[in-house]
């Protein structure tokens, strides 16, 4: 399959669409959330003939979406959206991806960077020194059978209930850190050994913990009332559930694929593998993937807690840090959409997006309920990051979602070709970021070069309406597996 | 029987060659634990501990990609590297070997999981077995 240029219609200047004349397969139209600088971008990887299979799958309602940071991925494309029809639809563990509930949180502090410049390297050390990376090794929290069935059970209640949280960081997390469909009897055994001694890591690829500061207001009532102003001193942390998630999505998309025949469904890629959400198998494997991410929320809640641990070493127990917010980009969610004049429950897989309700939500906290969702987009490690907030164009276009990150433009490969790790550590170095790293392999896969620019994907959902800019965030200290 | 790295814009493509599904498997392993840990093979320390496997599956892609899943899970729950294979019997549709294993290192690059995203296990003309692996990273 081959899609130009001429196959794509322009609906808006940040909106286009594959017809779904476009294929034979298509239930439903193609639709791309891009500035047309980003689609040109977009169309030189397999993105768009990803989504075009997604837009095949059984029972999916409206149109398979991609945010502007998207890029090829395996089955479905990263950045990608769909949504199917609740309860009979499908769900797919590939439209959720192995690392489920990868995610990104957003502590503040009391901290301005202009007294605290001189201390960014030493932090950057002490971070270091209490975030594990996990690799091959495991943290320093060993849970016992029980202790994972719990972790599986109660997400970031259980960190807080063990003292490893604040019991108002739970307010702060989507669906307050906890699924209530979870059931740990659907997670193997081999996923619980493989995530026994993985909380409270971030793990390798694109996560990280990164101090940063606030560089720039753009909505000042907005910013007000996520707690954010001018050079505050805030940490990102980006990390999911590690080997646990990824062996529930290997464990399902084995299990889907043997038997997804019997219910008529072929899929033009295996990573495609699908069953209708009240199957008895969907029903395990959503109950599997709620588990999963619950040990997502509790391992970035545990996370929080070392960085607090090293801030306080740092400049003591007077100097707090509180969770602005926790948003998931790699789930599957039961949620209520306006589809064609009607308001309907669908399955909504965001794999590589994040959720951006807007104002009125009632699954927003109160605080924020009357300007909408944080929504966190992390970019480069050296370059911003950004703090939108959810807005209408998202509930009306997009199922609620926006785009998770900057998006990879150059493979691992090409980064490591280009890029001299040591000469990069050190020029991040005299631009005041301090950057530790498990690896210069890893440090050269993750260079700025080899993301698109943050700046341009995010004017594109803000001029589209999806999610409104508040505040940019500039790096001043990252810590890598 | 070999491996090679191929540019994925997100992951990890590896294409793996061999004579026969013995030798595709042989270098579906070493490719995996060199992705691991560079040249970890070459360099083992420890005593080396065999463990068995067994997997069935509907064809030999699935196979060679379920094969390669389970071994990717037993190298972090048994904190073991695997570098050689000890195959009793391989068809398209069965593999029952032993593993060969040493304790692991600190690794290079933490491999979520394996896909089944571009494989197609199938002959070359030349006779040789091949495929594409891509790692979920």
């Amino acid at each position: 399959m081959k899609i130009y240029k001429s196959h794509i219609k322009k609906l808006t200047p940040y909106f286009w669409e594959i017809p779904k004349e476009f294929y034979n397969r298509m239930r439903v139209p193609a639709r791309i959330l891009a500035s047309e600088e980003l689609l040109d971008a977009i169309m030189e990887d397999r993105s768009l003939v990803q989504l075009v299979n997604v837009a095949s799958l059984p029972g999916i309602r409206g149109a398979s979406l991609v945010m502007p940071d998207v890029h090829e991925g395996y089955g479905f494309p990263i950045g990608g959206v769909a949504a199917t029809e609740y309860p009979k639809g499908v769900i797919s563990p590939g439209g959720i991806g192995y690392d489920i509930n990868c995610g990104v949180r957003l502590l503040t502090s009391s901290e301005n960077i202009n007294d605290i410049k001189e201390d960014m390297e030493a932090l950057s050390k002490e971070l270091y020194k209490e975030i594990p990376s996990g690799l091959g090794k495991g943290g320093w929290l060993k849970l016992s059978a029980n202790q994972i069935e719990e972790v599986l059970t109660e997400g970031a209640e259980w960190a807080v209930r063990n003292g490893y949280g604040e019991p108002e960081d739970l307010n702060f997390i989507e669906s307050l850190g906890r699924l209530t469909m979870a059931d740990p009897s659907k997670v193997s055994d081999m996923a619980k050994k493989r995530g026994a001694d993985q909380l409270g890591t971030i793990g390798s690829g694109n996560h990280f913990v990164e101090v940063d500061y606030v560089s720039d207001i753009y909505d000042a009532t907005i910013a007000k009332a996520f707690g954010l102003y001018k050079n505050q001193v805030v940490v990102l942390i980006h990390t999911g559930s590690r080997g646990l998630g990824h062996q529930v999505a290997t464990d399902y998309i084995k299990k889907i694929m043997a038997i997804m025949a019997d219910f008529g469904i072929e899929v033009p890629d295996r990573e495609l593998a699908c069953v209708p959400l009240d199957s008895d198998v969907g029903q395990d494997y959503f109950k599997a993937m709620c588990a999963a991410a619950n040990f997502a929320w509790c391992n970035r809640e545990i996370i929080s807690w070392e960085v607090r641990k090293a801030w306080e070493i740092m400049f003591g127990p007077d100097s707090q840090l509180h969770l602005m917010y926790d948003v998931a980009h790699n789930i599957a969610k039961i949620e209520k959409h306006r589809i064609n004049d009607h308001d309907q429950e669908v399955i909504v897989h965001r794999k590589g997006a994040t959720r951006a309700f807007a104002a009125g939500n009632p699954e927003l906290p109160l605080a924020y309920r009357q300007v909408g969702q944080p929504v966190i987009i992390p970019g480069s490690m050296g370059t911003s990051s950004y703090v939108l907030a959810g807005a209408q164009g998202s509930m009306e276009k997009t199922f609620g979602s926006c785009c998770h990150g900057a998006g990879r433009r150059l493979s691992r490969t090409a980064a490591k070709k280009q890029v001299n790790a040591p000469a990069l550590k050190e020029k991040l170095r005299e631009r005041s970021i301090f950057v530790e790293a498990g690896s210069f392999k890893g440090l050269a896969e993750e260079a700025p070069i080899a993301y698109k620019d943050v700046n341009t994907v995010v004017e594109t959902v803000h001029n589209a309406n999806v999610a409104v800019k508040v505040a940019r965030l500039k790096p001043a200290a990252v810590i890598k597996g | 029987m070999k491996y090679e790295f191929i540019p994925h814009i997100a992951d990890i493509r590896m294409r793996i060659e061999g004579q026969e599904l013995d030798e595709l498997f042989q270098a579906g392993l070493k490719g995996m634990t060199h992705l691991l840990k560079e040249d970890f093979c070459r360099h083992v320390k420890g005593m080396p501990v065999s463990l068995p496997v067994h997997v069935h599956a509907v064809d030999v892609t699935c196979l060679l990609i379920d094969f390669l899943s389970m071994i990717l899970s037993m190298t972090y729950t048994e904190k073991l590297m695997f570098c050689e294979l000890d195959i009793q019997k391989v068809t398209e549709n069965e593999i029952k070997c032993n593993i060969i294993g040493f304790p692991m290192v600190s690794l290079d690059e933490e491999i979520k999981a394996v896909t089944y995203h571009e494989a197609d296990v199938n002959r070359m003309a030349n006779g040789n077995w091949t495929s594409y692996v891509v790692f979920d990273i």
